[in-house]
């Protein structure tokens, strides 16, 4: 049978293949990579620094801003020796702290606490100043005799910020004595005693949030009893299942605490990302169960690298070396990013990279005051492992060192004499993290 | 009784009467008029005929040979008909008692001036008589029995055009005058009030004698039974002569202003300024220029000669023994011109809406569409049944409202559509300021393109604009069943069919979900896609410039609310003439290219960024459309009905290509259908562009079409298809009357509510939304990207919703954003004060945004009535140096002529009226 094909069944031939491309056409294509967040230049980096007997302030960049604005607050007195954006500069401590705020694009500002806390601790201090306060957590304080740490909070913007605070200690969480609310006036600055937040605590932890305003939070830690010394505590970030926790090397007592601010026990896996032996679980350590809302100590075999802890559930986590005479406190640690991290070169400055992951390359470079470079160093970090270098390796009479490893993570021992300190390498705000801006969600 | 007792008395003793015929080019009727009066039972006394311009034809010879020499006499020619009978009554050879005036052009019953003498003797005060006057040649249908005027100066018989003369007004009364032709005046009237004025030559003269009998205190009747046959040789033009321009609306002008007395004299001058201007403005849209050079010409001759009306006016006083108010009962009602503008513009709009050409002449000619149908019954049937289009359009409104339960606030709104504002002013604003900043940011973009539409269309609803889209989407369903009913009077005889095709046509505009939705832009072209779809039929039929304009304005209109109408238009129409194999008129052209050029700039963007066509009238929100809603002729969305309800159309639709009687007309419809449904298809794969994300742009009116096309296929064979037998034709029959009782019943039991709404849901909380500040609203964190909208007040109303910024405005303002939630800063904040962001809405707070925001100095924390959101107030100053955006100051001007574009379109596309110039023949 022959079939005639005549024009008037065009008509719904058309019509059919319109409806099967209309049907496989996918109809319409989203493309994730749209919407994925952007990076911008940081345009201006505001940063406080906590005064203290025997403290000082080191400033410097990743390279040269515009303009710097460095203030003892609350009384807003000018520093001039911290007001040149080209320099790596210094400063002795005023007021009761510093603020600092320097612009440049992609300048990369930070600023870092050395020195020795004369009268607090009377130990080894070197620590970067704090950056704005979005959700900050602390791990380790303690309000007994004996243990004296200090939270403090500043404002160094123009108006009234606001904080909440929360507490934890070893048996649950805590309630916070009076209103868990701070609010400070422009430039102020507020030092809470643990004391004052609980009594009675050996171990707890603080967490700081910013509801208003800009806010900073440190605490300085120190102690003249089982603790002993004195440090200068950075913010941890937010818990997580994942934590690398700096980590001090040498002889003396070690603890890690921990905080599950969760609802529910989380059992955590304790590793060291060793130079040699890449990661291992430390021995005891392959489940440590952390009770819900509460803050847990356990103790820590002597170890020579950071700390990776893997939980089931969110925590977060403070390393405590306790030596002769000093304590080193030991704060998560995060990624470095592109434009790498800052750190000073004070007396015996210990430089450890390590990678939780594969294995890569980082680089330290070193520079003198006036940001000239002095000498680099490529270091391969094993996978899951990590790498030392002291800075004289990479060049003598270093001011700072930047350290630029994507996805590695840095930190640095101090020691002098028999003082020591531990500080993280933290990123550079060079850039930030802005989302992808779009229209269109009501009009067009 | 004696029947000799019965006679009038004036039977015994005759009056003297003068019977006095004006002729002036008169020739081709005086052959008859002179036998007529041969024929007269009662003679009068004398006769005298003025020849006026005795030169120009043969009319001397024909009343010499009648009349004898003596009774002739010659006027120069521009003689006046009052001056003709002066001078015809100088020439008499005695005096007069009545004067009888008669035209060459009249003949006259043979007991006429018998009937006349009966009643002009019936009583001591009736000066004047005048005969009922008949159409010749037709002698059926009536002219008038007397005649007044009105406070507009217009010529009042009271008579229906055409009414035939049955007796109905054959009954003596007093009247406040009669035509010159025929009348009968007693003289000593006729000299005591001077004559007919000589400032009325031609028209207007009877008037205004009649007039100053009646202020004299004589009485103006009629004699129903003296009958004269007219031919009113100068209104039919079958007697040449020059017309002079506003003559006849002069004389009305002149006639009233010389008679009115006090306030009356200085009301009626304003109102006949102001009266003429507007006459003026409607020759022109009725593009009758000669008329409105008349208008003008009237008012310069009256009023430039002052001291000619105060010398009538105290010629008049002088005569004057009556107060106005005494006669005013000779008057018409001070209403009657506005019923007979009410029926021109009732005509006017009908001529445009209707297939049929039609002349808007006569007054009270024709009646609503809804009753302009065949009767398919006896007369003694119900109403119901005599019309049942009518009555099925009746139940459409019916349903239509059960339907709009809960809408019956007179306003919708819905996520898709805009409030509308309080005032139509606020849409005129929108058109003519430099700045619009209801949509958010501040922007001087061109207005909306159907705000013109809006605007204008809104003005009757000045204050509540809010029951013009109401109206539209309520009623959309009767509304398109209308205009799909009178296109389908034009392209089939099957009545049955053609209103189940209208019903389907009507249900399906609700089908595609557009009226749930307030997709007005769908909406709108629906209704009005029959309208362009029978103007483009007879343009290409008869093509002329008139259908050229109508094909333009109403393509225009389509266009500017959904402009994938104009792709689907043009498309269907290059698809018509290839399947037609025409070359297509330069009318049809200039048609088209007339929308494209009245559309305006901001719809011309869209040949720059043509994902912008699929853009209507309304905020631009996406749906998820599937193959299948397409297919089913839905739109997607909520309130769409089911697509397989549509499936009897499409199976009617292939059907409808086997017969090969109407494969030509078929393939017409095919070809419309399937332009509809390529930029359906075409609309559903471009990204909406007001989200949600991943959605795709609204084709229901491209699905709409495609279904519609394919009815009208079915419908075109329905003739054919029935042939093929009678379970097959019931079979269709049930097949076709799937859709609209399904789709129907869809419509009535779900209801048009929801999203649509009486009122707009507030996008920001309400306190912020009262202080009618502009807030930026943040949606979404920063690792999937945030959303942002800035909303001024309650948001924008119908027609800011496509005001935006220029685009380097909007990626500025989005990466001030980016800035402040990456790293808030007091230079953000005073970003954003610029900008003119009072406010920023964050609806979840639970974002890694809002605890970025939160630390940006220069912001204060603010309640929200809404659990989870958080709201700042900008503390921030904006700076001095503002750059807010404005448009040129020409902008007004370049409105203005977009604005004279609509008009001259509109104009254009009404059917051009001649001016029926009601003038009396000398």
């Amino acid at each position: 049978m022959k079939i005639q094909i005549t024009p008037r069944f065009l008509a719904p031939v058309v019509a059919a293949a319109v409806i099967v491309v209309a049907a496989v056409v996918p109809s319409v294509s989203r493309d994730a990579d749209e919407r994925s967040p952007e990076t911008l230049d940081v345009d201006a980096t505001t940063y406080t620094c906590p005064s203290g007997d025997g403290l000082s302030v080191l400033a410097g960049q990743v390279s040269p801003g515009d303009s710097v604005s460095a203030r003892a607050l609350p009384d807003d007195a000018e520093i001039a020796d911290l007001e040149d954006p080209a320099d790596w500069r210094a400063a002795g401590s005023a007021g009761e702290a510093v603020a600092v705020t320097q612009t440049g694009s992609g300048s990369g500002a930070a600023g870092f606490v050395t020195g020795n806390a004369d009268g607090s601790g009377d130990g080894l201090v070197v620590a970067p100043c704090a950056t704005r306060a979005d959700d900050d957590w602390f791990t380790g304080l303690g309000a007994v005799d004996g243990h004296d740490s200090q939270l403090v909070i500043v404002n160094p913007g123009d108006g009234p910020a606001v904080v909440r605070l929360s507490a934890w200690g070893e048996s649950g969480a805590l309630a916070i004595a009076g209103d868990d609310t701070i609010t400070l006036d422009a430039g102020e600055v507020r030092r809470v005693a643990a004391s004052d937040l609980a009594a009675a605590e050996t171990t707890m932890a603080v967490r700081v949030q910013r509801l208003r305003g800009e806010a900073t939070a440190q605490v300085l830690d120190a102690g003249s009893s089982d603790v002993r010394g004195s440090e200068l505590m950075t913010a941890s970030a937010a818990p997580a299942r994942e934590v690398v926790v700096a980590s001090a090397d040498g002889e003396g007592a070690r603890a890690l605490l921990m905080t599950n601010p969760g609802e529910e026990t989380a059992n955590v896996r304790v590793s060291a990302l060793g130079a040699d032996n890449g990661t291992y679980v430390l021995e005891g350590l392959d489940d440590v169960p952390v009770e819900p809302g509460t803050v847990a100590r356990v103790d820590l075999p002597a170890v020579d690298a950071p700390l990776l802890l893997s939980a089931d559930q969110p925590v977060t986590a403070t390393s405590r070396w306790q030596g002769e005479n000093d304590l080193a406190l030991g704060t998560s640690l995060t990624a470095l990013e592109d434009r790498g991290a800052l750190l000073p070169v004070v007396a015996d400055t210990r430089l450890t990279v390590a990678s939780t992951g594969r294995a890569g390359q980082a680089t330290v470079e070193a520079f003198d005051t006036d940001m000239n470079s002095l000498g680099e160093q490529t270091l391969d970090i094993p996978e899951g492992g990590s790498l030392a270098i002291g800075a004289g390796e990479v060049a003598d009479g270093a001011a700072y060192l930047l350290v630029t490893g994507p996805g590695m993570y840095a930190q640095a021992r101090y020691a002098e004499g028999d003082g020591i300190a531990l500080a993280p390498v933290l990123a550079a705000p060079t850039a930030v993290l802005a989302p992808h801006v779009s229209w269109g969600g009501r009009w067009h | 009784m004696d029947e000799e007792e019965q006679l009038p008395a004036w039977r015994s003793s005759p009056p003297r009467v003068v019977a006095v015929l004006v002729s002036r080019r008169g020739e081709r009727w005086l052959p008859q008029t002179l036998a007529s009066l041969a024929q007269l039972e009662h003679l009068p006394a004398e006769w005298v005929a003025v020849d006026v311009a005795p030169q120009e034809d043969a009319s001397g010879t024909l009343l010499r040979e009648a009349l004898g020499d003596a009774h002739v006499v010659e006027a120069p020619a521009g003689t006046g008909f009052g001056d003709a009978v002066r001078l015809g009554l100088e020439h008499a050879s005695g005096p007069a008692e009545w004067i009888w005036l008669l035209h060459d052009d009249a003949i006259v019953d043979p007991g006429a001036l018998t009937a006349l003498l009966d009643e002009a003797t019936s009583a001591e005060d009736i000066a004047v008589v005048g005969p009922k006057i008949r159409e010749w040649p037709s002698l059926q249908r009536l002219l008038e029995v007397g005649r007044t005027v009105t406070g507009t100066g217009r010529l009042e018989t009271g008579l229906e055009p055409g009414e035939p003369d049955a007796g109905q007004h054959d009954w003596p009364r007093d009247v406040l005058a009669v035509n010159t032709a025929g009348m009968l005046v007693r003289n000593d009237a006729w000299e005591r009030l001077g004559g007919l004025d000589p400032a009325l030559p031609l028209f207007f003269d009877d008037v205004d004698f009649g007039w100053r009998v009646a202020r004299a205190g004589l009485r103006t009747r009629t004699a129903p039974p003296a009958v004269i046959f007219h031919a009113e040789a100068s209104a039919r033009r079958t007697r040449r002569r020059r017309v002079v321009a506003g003559e006849q609306r002069r004389a009305a002008v002149y006639t009233v202003l010389a008679n009115e007395t006090g306030f009356r004299f200085w009301w009626q001058s304003v109102r006949f300024v102001l009266g003429s201007l507007l006459r003026m403005i409607a020759d022109l849209v009725f593009k009758d220029t000669r008329g409105a050079r008349g208008e003008a010409a009237a008012l310069r001759s009256v009023f430039a000669a002052p001291r000619r009306m105060r010398g009538a006016r105290r010629d008049r006083a002088a005569t004057a023994t009556v107060a106005r108010r005494d006669i005013r009962h000779l008057f018409p009602s001070a209403w009657l011109p506005y019923q007979h503008g009410w029926d021109v513009m009732v005509e006017s709009v009908q001529a445009m809406v209707r297939p049929e050409a039609v002349q808007t002449l006569g007054r009270r000619a024709s009646s609503l569409d809804v009753l302009d149908e065949e009767i398919v019954v006896e007369d003694a049937d119900r109403w119901y049944r005599r019309y049942p289009w009518a009555t099925t359009l009746l139940v459409l409104v019916l349903l239509a409202l059960i339907a709009a339960r809960g809408l019956w606030t007179g306003s919708v709104a819905s996520p898709v559509l805009p409030a509308s504002p309080d005032s139509v002013a606020d849409w005129w604003r929108d058109l003519m300021a430099r700045t619009v900043d209801g949509a958010g940011l501040p922007a001087s973009s061109w207005p909306a393109p159907y705000l013109p539409v809006i605007a204008l269309v809104g003005l009757p609803f000045a204050f509540a604009p809010g029951l013009l889209p109401w109206t539209i989407l309520v009623l959309a369903v009767p509304l398109a069943a209308m205009t799909a009913h009178r296109f389908g009077r034009l392209i089939t005889d099957h009545r049955v069919a053609r209103m189940i095709w209208a019903v389907s046509y009507g249900v399906l505009v609700a089908g595609t979900g557009a009226v749930a939705q307030g997709r007005l832009g769908t909406v709108v072209a629906l209704v009005l896609a029959p309208l362009l779809a029978n103007v483009v039929t007879h343009t290409l039929v008869t093509p002329s410039w008139t259908r050229a304009a109508q094909v333009g304005l109403w393509l225009a209109v389509v266009s500017v609310f959904a402009p994938a109408g104009f792709l689907i238009a043009i498309v269907a129409i290059a698809g018509l003439l290839i399947v037609a194999r025409l070359r297509p008129p330069r009318e049809l052209v200039a048609g088209v290219v007339a929308a494209a050029l009245v559309a305006g700039p901001s719809w011309w963007a869209r040949f720059l960024h043509p994902s912008l066509w699929w853009w209507e009238a309304g905020v631009p929100r996406g749906v998820d459309t599937t193959a299948l809603d397409i297919l089913g002729g839905l739109g997607g969305g909520p309130g769409a009905t089911l697509p397989w309800l549509s499936f009897g159309v499409l199976v009617l639709g292939v059907l409808a290509l086997v017969p090969r009687a109407t494969r030509y007309e078929v393939s017409v419809s095919w070809v419309v259908a399937l332009s509809g449904l390529v930029i359906a298809a075409i609309g559903m794969l471009v990204p909406a562009v007001a989200g949600p994300p991943g959605s795709s742009a609204w084709s229901g009116l491209g699905s709409a079409i495609w279904i519609a096309g394919l009815g009208t296929a079915a419908l075109l064979a329905a003739g054919e298809t029935a042939r093929a037998g009678r379970r097959v034709a019931l079979g269709l029959t049930v097949l076709a009357l799937v859709f609209p009782l399904g789709a129907g019943a869809w419509w009535v039991a779900r209801g048009i509510e929801g999203p649509l709404a009486s009122t707009a849901e507030p996008t920001v909380p309400a306190y912020l939304a009262d202080q009618d500040i502009t807030t930026l609203m943040v949606s979404g964190d920063i690792e999937d990207g945030v959303t942002i909208d800035v909303v001024h007040g309650r948001g924008p109303h119908l027609g800011q919703e496509t005001a935006r910024a220029a685009p380097e405005r909007r990626d500025d303002f989005a990466a001030v954003v980016a800035r402040l939630v990456a790293e808030p800063s007091s230079a953000s904040v005073q970003d954003l004060a610029d900008a003119g962001v009072q406010a920023i809405y964050l609806p979840d707070a639970s974002t890694d945004a809002a605890v970025r925001i939160s630390a940006a100095p220069g912001l204060a924390p603010a309640g929200s009535d809404r659990p989870g959101s958080r709201v700042w107030t900008v503390e921030v100053e904006p700076s001095d140096d503002i750059d807010t955006p404005e448009a040129s100051a020409a902008r007004p001007v370049l409105v203005g002529v977009w604005l004279l574009g609509w008009g001259a379109l509109a104009i254009g596309a009404i059917p051009g009226r001649g001016r029926a110039e009601q003038e009396e023949e000398l």
